[in-house]
């Protein structure tokens, strides 16, 4: 053993807790080493010194002291006063936590969900007002209350269309409910042609986005319903409500349109296939019904058309609710949609948008 | 006739048992046993008269509400000295948040109750060897020691002045033997720096 490894062991020595073995190595250094033997004594000395430091006495009232302060209330520090008794406050804290968290997700949730569902700031109805802010919620009220409004006008006009067969121009229309729209002065939104068809500038209107059927975003519309010999001007007004189908293949989405036209009693007028694009006619009040058939023939899985219809009646609300809510103030509010006078039918224009992704 | 054993042939763990069995009065045995060590050890930390009473009752104070919890896997006064030694630590931290110096000046008197000076060296009954110890010597130690940083106090006062062993100093402040080991020769080297310091 060398000098190093005997002062590495010269404390546990002096205090008696070196093994019997290393206690004779170290031992038998000491004996040939005086530099070790003087750290050891200086160690030693050390050792002395500090066990020799004064003792201190407690007061002599030390007991009844005791005695006192058992007395007192427990000072609780903040963990016990946190956490004790266990059984019964760690529950209780574990229920409060997990309360405030829902409330605080529900809190933090709520808005963005609302904003989800209701229509972006640039895709607000096409109301002149476009500017004012109003909440989210109210416009997606006021959707809602359009769509079962397009709903009376459809009923309507096929009412109208089977007892009198009168120039559906003449129908009066139902006064709209409170729509999302922020009533503004006329003019805003668009202005009459020598027809007096209101053209509608092609401001913001509802987008809504579908998996597999998308709403295109329909301009803004005039606000009466148009008499066939007004089709031109309404188209190139923007009036034809449009729709997307997604597809994997042009000849697919084809059929699914044929099919869902077919089944609404409805026609396809022009199918071109080099710019994927079908014009169909159905009934007015047939639209939603349409729409929610293209959702729902979807192709991509189960899980997804599931999704997909979700989305796809979502987006059925929206657009039409709009249009229908511009006819129902006709006169009054500057909108509408085209409807063949003579057939109560709408014309749409339906684009196949290859995608191999849903 | 029935032999009534002294109250010092008592051992610790019968007192405790009594005490459980809700005597009091074996509860103010312990503290008569206990309260010299408890306080020196106490002092030896903290370095104050006041703090070191507060610290010393404080816990036997804690012995007597936790007494259920100690499971008797070691002696009592090992876990008495882990109670002090918690509750010195957090006196010590204490002081130490609020800016006062964690030791007093050993250059001045030491402050005790009574306002007298009450410095006493080991037990005059000490080997002559230990009696030889120079007064001056000590004085000088006691101003390291207060220098020390806290944990190589805790270790140094364990034992030299308490004498435990390594392993139940390791008990004591919740380490291994080898820490142990290891920080009372760093101890006793920054000891030997701040009596080179001193001098």
């Amino acid at each position: 053993m060398d000098c190093r490894e005997t002062r590495l062991q010269l404390n546990a020595l002096l205090d008696g807790e070196l093994s019997a073995a290393h206690t004779g190595e170290v031992q038998a250094h000491l004996a040939e080493c005086a530099a070790c033997r003087a750290e050891c004594a200086a160690l030693r000395e050390l050792g002395r010194g500090i066990a020799a430091l004064p003792r201190q006495q407690p007061p002599p009232q030390f007991l009844p002291e005791v005695r006192a302060r058992l007395e007192r209330p427990e000072r609780l520090n903040w963990s016990d006063r946190l956490f004790r008794p266990f059984w019964l406050k760690l529950p209780l804290e574990a229920l409060a936590v997990v309360v405030v968290g829902m409330v605080v997700l529900t809190l933090y949730w709520s808005p963005r969900r609302e904003a989800r569902m209701a229509p972006e700031p640039s895709a607000a109805p096409a109301t002149p007002a476009d500017d004012l802010d109003l909440p989210h919620a109210e416009a997606k009220r006021g959707a809602l209350k359009a769509q079962i409004a397009m709903e009376e006008v459809a009923d309507k006009l096929e009412e109208n269309r089977q007892r009198t067969g009168k120039d559906a121009e003449s129908l009066a229309l139902p006064a709209a409910p409170a729509a999302p729209s922020r009533t503004s002065p006329a003019g805003a939104a668009g202005r009459k042609d020598d027809n007096g068809v209101i053209t509608a500038p092609r401001t913001n209107v509802l987008r809504r986005e579908a998996v597999s059927v998308s709403a295109v975003p329909s301009p803004a519309v005039s606000g009466r319903v148009i008499a066939g010999d007004e089709r031109a001007t309404a188209e190139t007004a923007g009036l034809v409500p449009q729709l997307q189908v997604h597809a994997t293949e042009f000849r697919r989405g084809d059929q699914r349109v044929q099919t869902a036209v077919t089944q609404v009693g409805g026609r396809v007028l022009e199918r071109e296939e080099a710019t994927r694009r079908l014009r169909v006619e159905v009934p007015a009040a047939q639209l939603p019904a349409l729409r929610a058939l293209l959702a729902s023939s979807a192709e991509f899985g189960q899980d997804r058309d599931q999704e997909k219809s979700k989305l796809a009646a979502r987006a059925t609300e929206a657009p039409l609710g709009v249009m229908l809510d511009r006819a129902a103030g006709a006169g009054e509010r500057e909108g509408g949609v085209f409807v063949d006078a003579a057939t109560s039918n709408v014309v749409v224009d339906v684009q196949i948008v290859v995608t191999t992704e849903p | 006739m029935e032999r009534v054993t002294p109250v010092e042939e008592v051992s610790d763990q019968e007192w405790i048992a009594r005490f459980r069995n809700g005597d009091e009065t074996a509860f103010n045995q312990l503290v008569l046993r206990h309260q010299q060590r408890a306080f020196n050890l106490a002092y030896q930390v903290v370095r104050n008269h006041e703090d070191a009473v507060e610290v010393a009752q404080d816990a036997f104070v804690s012995v007597y509400r936790h007494i259920d919890q100690f499971r008797g896997d070691c002696a009592f006064t090992t876990w008495l000295h882990q109670i002090v030694m918690n509750l010195a630590r957090n006196k010590h931290r204490w002081w130490k948040r609020r800016g006062r110096p964690s030791s007093i000046s050993l250059d001045a008197p030491l402050a005790t109750a009574d306002g007298t000076l009450d410095r006493q060296l080991a037990a005059p009954d000490d080997p002559p060897d230990q009696t030889a110890v120079n007064v001056e010597f000590v004085d000088q130690i006691a101003r390291a020691m207060a220098g020390l940083p806290l944990k190589f106090r805790e270790v140094l006062v364990l034992r030299n002045i308490e004498e435990l062993s390594y392993e139940e100093i390791a008990t004591v402040l919740r380490c291994s033997v080898g820490t142990v080991k290891s920080r009372i020769a760093r101890a006793r080297e920054a000891l030997r720096a701040q009596l080179k310091g001193t001098e």
